[in-house]
């Protein structure tokens, strides 16, 4: 039972949502939105298993004194200081206004951390970009001379150096960039996107039928 | 099929409501003046290209009138360049020289550099002056015109309790006109009222190609009960009433139309998928290609073991709710089974709570599968953080310390995706992602040893595991998917080709087919 009452859950919701996608009747009408707020009120109370999860871990390795046990005090100490100071000391109801304690730590440490790593972005960006434009094969210069054209032609450069070769104006860098965003990327990305659309239809369609099972553990 | 398919596809599609009429350019329409009891009429326009305040100069608009459709249209004036505009788009002018009781038919035309540009008929408008005539009346030189072509319909597709009005626009709603004040939508059970305002709406139309203003009505509307509508325009203190729409019931329907499209093409996909099901379970072999991300996933745990590192897991940063972290998930499964058989050590650190929840599970299982129940234990599976940039941080501090041998990064990744795998790449650790963002997978193909593009995510578990049913849904995938909709879509795309040079409207009725709904 323990695996027949979650397949048979699965293929009920399942079927549920596939026909209400094309009946709007009511029972089915408000069904879909009924079923989200079921799945953000589980989420919601969910958030706590995770959080005590990444609190017993932390709290395991500083008191046995594990490896990099450092790691884990910072994570309890910041956990606990933006928990109190949110609860108790940022005016009840209104701690996401500015001005609040709770928003103070948003802007002053949350923010520039969470800008710091999305700026390391742009080294791995330019350590990735490195690698894969090296011209190993007749494929890799294929991707290395188009990069060139989209680069140069979204920047200045593009366009003086196509007045200095006097080439003619369709064939000026930045319009090379756009032929190959709009029609060989373009192109690319919907073949990739049919594909998907596809492969999540046959995914749940597996999944409705109860014959893949390896997200309940099974095989 | 695929000939008698777009065919039926064809017949299937239906277009909601109709165009509204407008006769353009002039778009001529006249009415009885409002408050003026010798019954004069005010005919209104559109302005012609070039007559426009910034111009020095423009032809005169002359102006006919007849007593009859068929008759002989008489010239009774004519409005210059310098006279006075309506708004800046349109102009007015007042035919006060009429019999009342009498109707009249009325035409512009104008020589422009194109030559005589004519207007529309507009008629018959019926003067129906007072017995008394009030002489001190003071009336406004431009006057509001109404929406005119109400009509009001249940809404299509819904689950009741709706009523859709659609109406072509006031002439003096024009772009950016900071006189007119929009429309107040007018309801009424009896058709001679009284009519209680529901909702005002803003100006300008929400359908440009259709050139119509569209307003849902859900204010506590019953199912089954007839309502009736009319629409009155706001202009510079002055209002204007349409007609009145009516009688419509709202109701609830059983199938939407709009989607009957893709009912049909689901329909032929899940069709062809169960076939080869059932195919595949005869015993039947079926042939599908190699996939190298699939056939390294041995070798990656296997060196893993070798060096005697850890095998790092990490199913992407989305919930439950999302297909791709599902699908990751079912591949967590075959490597949990694998590292259970290495004995190698298996982490997989999540972001979202659920996702925790199942992995456990799944890896669980794994591991008793794999007879090693002994090895699992739930801190191989934890949560790190919500936060997209806080897990970044979070999983490469991770692999920066541990140095895992393998890392596999299957689910549905954002910017993080390069972080991620750069990390990865710099410690030398073995990577193999997969993801249907198509977004990241440039990143990934970059930065890691095999990459699952797109559809190879969601064929990984029936791949690995060789279970015949799962093939069978891949080959009907295949075959149900990509031969019958791409050959499909090559037929109209060739036809939206070839008729894109003559008949755009049969392209914009394809590309409406196709729209999802």
């Amino acid at each position: 039972m323990k695996r027949e009452i979650p397949l048979i859950l699965t293929a009920v919701v399942g079927l549920t949502f596939v026909i209400q996608f094309f009946v709007p009747h009511e029972p089915m009408g408000n069904l879909s939105n009924t079923l989200s707020k079921w799945y953000s009120i589980i989420s919601a109370f969910a958030i706590w298993l995770g959080s005590l999860n990444l609190l017993k871990i932390s709290i395991e390795k500083v008191s046995k004194r594990k490896k990099d046990w450092m790691f884990s005090a910072v994570t309890i100490a910041s956990f606990f200081l933006i928990l109190i100071i949110g609860l108790f000391f940022s005016g009840g109801r209104q701690y996401i206004e500015q001005g609040s304690g709770f928003d103070w730590l948003y802007r002053n440490m949350y923010s520039p951390l969470s800008a710091t790593m999305f700026a390391l972005l742009a080294f791995f960006v330019a350590s990735a970009a490195y690698r894969a434009f090296r011209a190993r094969n007749a494929q890799a210069t294929v991707l290395l001379v188009a990069a060139f054209i989209i680069m140069a032609g979204r920047t200045p450069f593009g366009e003086w150096i196509s007045n200095m070769l006097f080439l003619p104006e369709g064939w000026w860098l930045g319009n090379l960039t756009n032929v190959i965003m709009n029609y060989f990327n373009v192109a690319g990305q919907r073949a990739i996107m049919i594909g998907i659309s596809l492969g999540v239809i046959s995914t749940s369609l597996r999944i409705i039928l109860g014959i893949e099972r390896s997200h309940l553990g099974g095989e | 099929m695929i000939i008698v398919l777009p065919v039926i596809i064809w017949l299937v599609h239906q277009r909601a409501g109709n165009p509204s009429i407008s006769y353009p350019p002039y778009d001529l329409t006249a009415m009885i003046t409002p408050g003026d009891s010798t019954g004069s009429i005010t005919l209104n326009w559109q302005t012609l290209s070039g007559d426009d305040e910034t111009a020095v100069s423009f032809p005169d608009y002359r102006i006919y009138r007849s007593n009859s459709a068929e008759g002989t249209f008489e010239k009774i004036d004519s409005v210059g360049f310098s006279d006075f505009r309506a708004t800046p788009a349109t102009r007015q002018y007042r035919d006060t020289a009429v019999d009342p009781g009498s109707s009249y038919y009325y035409k512009i035309s104008c020589n422009t550099d194109g030559g005589l540009d004519e207007s529309n008929l507009f008629g018959p408008v019926i003067s129906n002056a007072s017995e008394v005539i009030d002489t001190s009346a003071v009336l406004a030189d431009i006057i509001v015109f109404p929406a005119s072509q109400l009509r009001a319909f249940d809404s299509p597709n819904d689950n009741g309790s709706s009523i859709t009005l659609e109406w072509k626009i006031s002439p003096n709603d024009v772009f950016g006109s900071l006189m007119f004040g929009g429309y107040s939508v007018y309801r009424s059970t009896d058709p001679d009222g009284p009519f209680e305002m529901i909702a005002e709406t803003t100006a300008g139309v929400t359908d440009n190609d259709r050139q119509v203003k569209i307003m849902a009505d859900g204010r506590e509307v019953e199912d089954g009960i007839e309502y009736y509508y009319y629409v009155e325009a706001r202009w510079n203190g002055q209002t204007a009433k349409s007609n009145v729409a009516g009688p419509v019931k709202s109701g609830q329907q059983w199938f939407h139309t709009a989607r009957a499209v893709s009912f049909l093409l689901l329909s032929i996909l899940v069709g062809t998928i169960l076939y080869y099901i059932s195919y595949a379970k005869s015993g039947k072999e079926l042939f599908i290609r190699k996939i190298a991300g699939l056939e390294a996933v041995d070798e990656a745990v296997g060196r893993a073991t070798e060096m005697g590192r850890k095998v790092f897991y990490i199913p992407g940063i989305q919930d439950m709710n999302n297909m791709q972290t599902i699908a990751g998930l079912t591949i967590l499964g075959r490597v949990a089974k694998l590292t259970a058989e290495y004995d190698t050590k298996l982490d997989v650190p999540v972001s979202r709570s659920l996702v925790m929840v199942a992995a456990r599970e799944i890896v669980k299982e794994a591991y008793l599968n794999a007879g090693r129940p002994d090895y699992y234990n739930d801190d191989m599976v934890y949560y790190l953080t919500d936060d997209q940039f806080g897990y970044a941080a979070g999983v490469d501090g991770l692999v920066i310390r541990q140095k895992p041998a393998t890392i596999f990064y299957q689910g549905a990744f954002f910017a993080e995706s390069l972080i991620l795998a750069e990390t990865g790449n710099s410690i030398g650790a073995i990577q193999i992602a997969g993801t249907a963002m198509p977004a990241q997978l440039p990143f990934f193909v970059a930065a890691c040893d095999y990459t699952l593009i797109g559809e190879e995510l969601f064929a990984a578990s029936a791949y690995l595991s060789r279970e015949p049913k799962l093939l069978g849904s891949l080959k009907g995938q295949d075959i149900g998917g990509k031969l019958v909709f791409l050959t499909m879509a090559t037929i109209f795309i060739v036809l939206a080709t070839i008729f894109s040079f003559t008949n755009t409207e049969f392209v914009d009725t394809i590309a409406r087919m196709f729209s999802v709904h």
